[in-house]
């Protein structure tokens, strides 16, 4: 058998239906999943970037505490723009979904690339310097022990949380990435 | 362009290269639940690509990257995780499994599903008879690299041949 005969097995697969499929339910699955989909991540970016705005807001117009009040609301500003940045990302995803393969696996590891440098700095530019100011405003009201204890475990629960996912999720996926990439390029 | 629009092409897509949608689904998943998500997840990210298609390529190429590019980069997990969020489980499939498989036609797919993803793509592309030029199009890489990789595929795809034929089967 020599490779001719082989894509004469394989063009036998154009003359007969290798699969049946029920229209009327495939165009309902498409326009209800590209529906929601679409509309659920407008909701939660358009949700997630109005909160932080009005909470930004209401921090720069109310409270007491100047140090803190300030930080947080550019901590909020910071999540406001973080997200619609992300809604940028994934509308231009979107507009560019015919590339080459090639290139869609080159932009996914420059995406799984940016999520890991995400999750690794969390700690440095959002985690310390909320647990500074926190426990440095709970250290002026003396708080009981098992405030301490709830407030610092907090944290280190949120850090914890963000290197499981970054171990167990953005590592494997960055991982299986680029050594797709570097089989394609080989 | 209109919702009208856009369901119009993509049922004409559907009709005419509903052939090339079907070889990648078969070519990336073994199982019969994978290919019905596969193949939604494919006709998902067509439905997506259609305000973006400008013609500046067939449309089978365009189509051919859409569909590679999601099977390369689709995983069974995805589906675990769809059906938990979206409840997909009690759905019914929407793809049906011809009545005749052709044994000669599976024992192919068998060995393409062997390969790794990218030389599944590949072989895929061959078989269809698109030039080297086109893969590369499609695959996004160089018309060398393609000569390279396309060599080591068919020399894998013939030896397997050759081995099916001394065990007289």
């Amino acid at each position: 058998m020599d490779f001719e005969d082989l894509q004469k097995v394989w063009n036998q697969e154009n003359n007969q239906p290798m699969y049946v499929f029920d229209q009327e339910a495939l165009n309902r699955m498409v326009a209800r999943r590209a529906r929601s989909v679409s509309r659920l991540a407008a909701i939660n970016e358009w949700g997630m970037i109005t909160v932080a705005l009005i909470t930004c807001v209401l921090l720069i117009l109310t409270g007491s505490d100047g140090a803190y009040r300030i930080l947080a609301a550019v901590v909020m500003l910071g999540t406001g723009v973080y997200v619609w940045w992300q809604r940028q990302q994934r509308l231009s995803r979107q507009r560019t979904l015919g590339k080459a393969v090639a290139q869609e696996i080159d932009q996914a590891v420059a995406n799984a690339q940016y999520l890991v440098r995400f999750a690794r700095t969390f700690s440095y530019w959002f985690l310390l310097p909320t647990a500074a100011v926190t426990l440095f405003r709970m250290s002026r009201k003396n708080p009981d022990l098992w405030q301490w204890g709830l407030i610092i475990g907090c944290f280190i629960l949120s850090y914890a949380l963000v290197q499981l996912e970054l171990r167990w999720k953005h590592l494997p996926r960055l991982r299986r990435l680029e050594e797709l990439r570097s089989k394609i390029m080989s | 362009m209109t919702a009208t629009e856009q369901q119009q092409i993509f049922n004409q897509w559907l009709k005419q290269f509903q052939g090339l949608i079907f070889k990648v689904v078969r070519a990336y998943t073994t199982e019969v639940v994978d290919r019905d998500d596969l193949f939604q997840e494919i006709c998902i990210q067509l439905w997506r690509s259609i305000p973006g298609f400008k013609g500046k390529s067939a449309a089978s190429t365009w189509i051919y990257r859409i569909a590679l590019r999601t099977a390369i980069t689709w995983q069974k997990k995805e589906r675990k995780e769809r059906s938990r969020n979206e409840q997909y489980a009690s759905q019914q499939p929407i793809l049906h499994s011809p009545p005749e498989p052709d044994d000669r036609l599976d024992w192919l797919f068998k060995e393409i599903n062997q390969l790794d993803q990218v030389d599944r793509s590949l072989a895929l592309l061959l078989l269809d008879g698109l030039s080297y030029k086109e893969i590369a199009e499609v695959m996004g890489i160089s018309e060398s690299n393609v000569g390279v990789k396309i060599y080591r595929v068919k020399q894998r795809l013939m030896r397997r041949a050759k081995l099916l034929e001394t065990n007289g089967l």
